[in-house]
């Protein structure tokens, strides 16, 4: 008796949560954006940190979506995560196999061979390096809008990317909106690095994650620790905070 | 009957088949058929003149033309007519005593032309020609020579059926090639065709829209040159002349080869959004600079002439950005086995400024090999920041104390004193107490500290 109503209540809660989700737009095929694309079927992309992907609905990022890293600055591990993350996807993926990983990068102090390391073929990598704010925008509206690419690693706040200047800031709503909607048609996914200054501004991305440097534990020190806060996720539980501990030392290779 | 112009040119430079070519492609005004073989018929041009001579009137017109405007071009050249392209280059090479260089004597009884009723034995000017002439391989015109045989009339003097036993059927060939009794083909040659189209202003003018029109039409009509002979630009020029001042030119460069019209359109309004123009525009000249052959593949049978498959919306997305962005800011990564982390790494330019298509993005290499042991940073500072107190116990970087909890190193990274500049550093991954972590160095044997990348 009792374990049939709890049934029927965790029933109940389900479908209430799909309802939200359709009210969003988000996860499930829409008529208005023309059918649905083929990437909308794909399973939602892992976040490489299992104890990550477990507090987010769908256990990963959701594809055609932007996700955005809010870091502490220099050092903290958060571009780490984002790698990791779009290595995955650029991986596996099944129908979407062999996406490229577009990286904008306007500072020109990205260094490869980390990206290489986190497990991204140099194969699949293309590097942009924009000269200025307006064409920074439009090539991170087009790289989000091709469906070849399997995600977009942008920077989109510190264009002069060096400690002691302050962020510029200019990813306004509208731009954000527009990134939005790109990516959505695209079906890749937009990995965000962001300042930490911008943590409460409106947003327009499905997770907003806060990554948090930790001190390794432990003699050697060997595995790296982050504290990442789920500031806000659609479809999610709230603020959630996980700890996630990654290999450093050793290269993830891709299989094969 | 077959009437064949052979053009001998005698100040052709060493190897040089593209003179010859370029020789080639002019005579396409005299012939349609025109051939060149450098191995078969050396330093020469053949024209097949069978049924062009009414044209200009006469023969010796004909030949008259095609010396004197090639003279004025700088050409040297003997010319001779016949009815095998083996006797027109025999007559060219050998028969006309001096090279042309002055006015061609008018109505002059110079011209070495063999009417096809010659019989192979009457004399005919072929008979007094060396036996050279015939392209004969070189231990014949040797053994030929020993036995006192110069010309071609000695050689057919000599009874026929012993020929072949004592100097092999070879013989017989080459001589019955220049007579016509084996045929000997034409090497035709056609000129690479030209992707070109013009537009010209009936009023000259700046209007931004005026101007895209005409280049969509322009773009649409080299696209269909393109599908219809197959082939896919790889770089486009585009010219515009204005009313004042140099023309502007404005050239696309692709990563993938392509006929698409909208693709090409879309490339050129990207470039064309940035263009400033001096002056009313007169004419607008675009032209597919460079051009493979297309990839076989399958096309919609209705709508759209676009590409299918997913696969061809990364071409797109590389030409779009390369186009705007420059070609040197969208790239590729190349991993170099070397020790220095600043050259462990190069850019290569997606869309190479030459014209070679690159089709895959990079080549599959064993990925492990090149691939450091130990962590790199994500970060990598273009100059590595000197640290004035050092890194023992803290450090201060951008105004800010951190203090170290944690490394790990050294990574000794030295090269080769070959190379110039030695370098010599001690690495250390460094993990402050706030859990960040850093790359630094110290400069061999005791220098000073440096802040390298970040572990973002």
């Amino acid at each position: 008796m009792i374990v049939s109503n709890l049934d029927g209540q965790y029933r109940r809660i389900e479908s209430l949560r799909e309802q939200i989700a359709t009210w969003e737009g988000g996860g499930l095929p829409r008529a208005d954006v023309g059918g649905s694309p083929s990437w909308r079927k794909v399973s939602a992309l892992s976040t490489g940190c299992p104890a990550l992907d477990r507090v987010l609905p769908e256990n990963g990022f959701r594809r055609g979506t932007l996700i955005e890293w809010i870091g502490r600055g220099e050092g903290d591990g958060a571009t780490t995560l984002a790698f990791r993350a779009a290595a995955g996807g650029a991986a596996a993926g099944g129908a979407r196999d062999g996406g490229a990983v577009v990286v904008l990068d306007r500072s020109g102090e990205f260094y490869p061979p980390a990206a290489i390391r986190l497990g991204i073929e140099p194969a699949r990598l293309v590097v942009v390096h924009p000269a200025n704010k307006p064409d920074y925008g439009w090539a991170l509206d087009q790289a989000l809008r091709c469906p070849a690419v399997a995600a977009v690693i942008a920077w989109p706040d510190s264009p002069e990317n060096r400690p002691g200047k302050k962020s510029l800031g200019w990813l306004d709503s509208h731009t954000f909106r527009r990134l939005q909607l790109a990516v959505e048609r695209g079906g890749g996914v937009g990995m965000l690095i962001r300042p930490y200054a911008v943590r409460s501004e409106p947003s327009w991305a499905d997770v907003r994650l806060l990554v948090e440097p930790l001190p390794s534990v432990g003699p050697y020190g060997r595995s790296r620790r982050m504290c990442v806060v789920v500031l806000r996720c659609r479809g999610g539980r709230g603020e959630q905070t996980v700890e996630v501990e990654i290999d450093d030392e050793t290269p993830a290779l891709p299989v094969g | 009957m077959k009437r064949l112009l052979c053009l001998w040119v005698n100040n052709l430079p060493e190897n040089s088949i593209d003179a010859l070519k370029a020789i080639a492609a002019w005579c396409k005004h005299f012939s349609p058929l025109v051939g060149i073989d450098p191995a078969l018929f050396p330093q020469s041009v053949l024209l097949d003149i069978t049924n062009v001579v009414h044209l200009f009137g006469s023969e010796e017109r004909l030949l008259e033309k095609v010396a004197d405007e090639l003279r004025i071009q700088g050409w040297q050249l003997r010319l001779a007519a016949a009815s095998t392209p083996g006797a027109a280059w025999a007559l060219a090479k050998h028969g006309v005593k001096e090279v042309v260089r002055g006015r061609w004597p008018v109505g002059s009884t110079q011209y070495p032309v063999t009417s096809n009723k010659t019989s192979p034995l009457s004399p005919s000017p072929l008979s007094s020609l060396p036996i050279t002439a015939l392209r004969l391989p070189e231990p014949i015109v040797v053994l030929l020579h020993s036995l006192g045989v110069g010309r071609i009339d000695q050689l057919e003097a000599l009874p026929r059926r012993e020929l072949t036993s004592r100097f092999g059927p070879e013989l017989l060939d080459c001589l019955d090639r220049v007579t016509g009794k084996l045929p000997e083909p034409l090497p035709a040659w056609n000129p690479p065709p030209r992707f070109q189209a013009r537009w010209s202003a009936e009023f000259p003018t700046t209007r931004r829209e005026t101007i895209e029109a005409a280049l969509e039409y322009l773009v649409r009509r080299l696209a269909a040159m393109l599908t219809q002979a197959d082939r896919g630009a790889m770089r486009l020029e585009c010219l515009l002349t204005c009313l004042e001042g140099e023309p502007l030119q404005v050239v696309v460069g692709l990563f993938r080869p392509t006929a698409w019209a909208n693709h090409l359109v879309q490339l050129l309004q990207v470039r064309f959004e940035s263009l400033q123009l001096p002056a009313p525009v007169e004419s607008i000249c675009l032209e597919a600079v460079a051009t493979v052959p297309l990839e076989l593949r399958q096309r919609e049978l209705f709508g759209e002439e676009q590409p299918r498959g997913e696969v061809h919306h990364l071409p797109g997305l590389i030409d779009r950005l390369s186009t705007r962005l420059g070609h040197t800011s969208v790239m590729r990564v190349r991993l170099i086995p070397d020790a220095q982390p600043e050259l462990a790494c190069h850019y290569v330019p997606l869309v190479e400024r030459g014209m070679r298509p690159v089709i895959k993005l990079a080549s599959k290499s064993p990925l492990g090999a090149h691939l450091p042991h130990i962590p790199r940073p994500l970060r990598l500072l273009h100059q590595p920041v000197r640290l004035p107190n050092g890194i023992e116990g803290s450090f201060s970087y951008a105004g800010q104390q951190h203090r170290v909890a944690r490394h790990w190193g050294p990574e000794r990274i030295e090269t080769g004193w070959w190379r110039g500049r030695t370098v010599a550093r001690d690495y250390y991954r460094i993990e402050t107490t706030a859990g960040r972590r850093y790359w630094v160095f110290r400069r061999l044997p005791t220098g000073p500290c440096f802040l390298h990348g970040m572990f973002d």
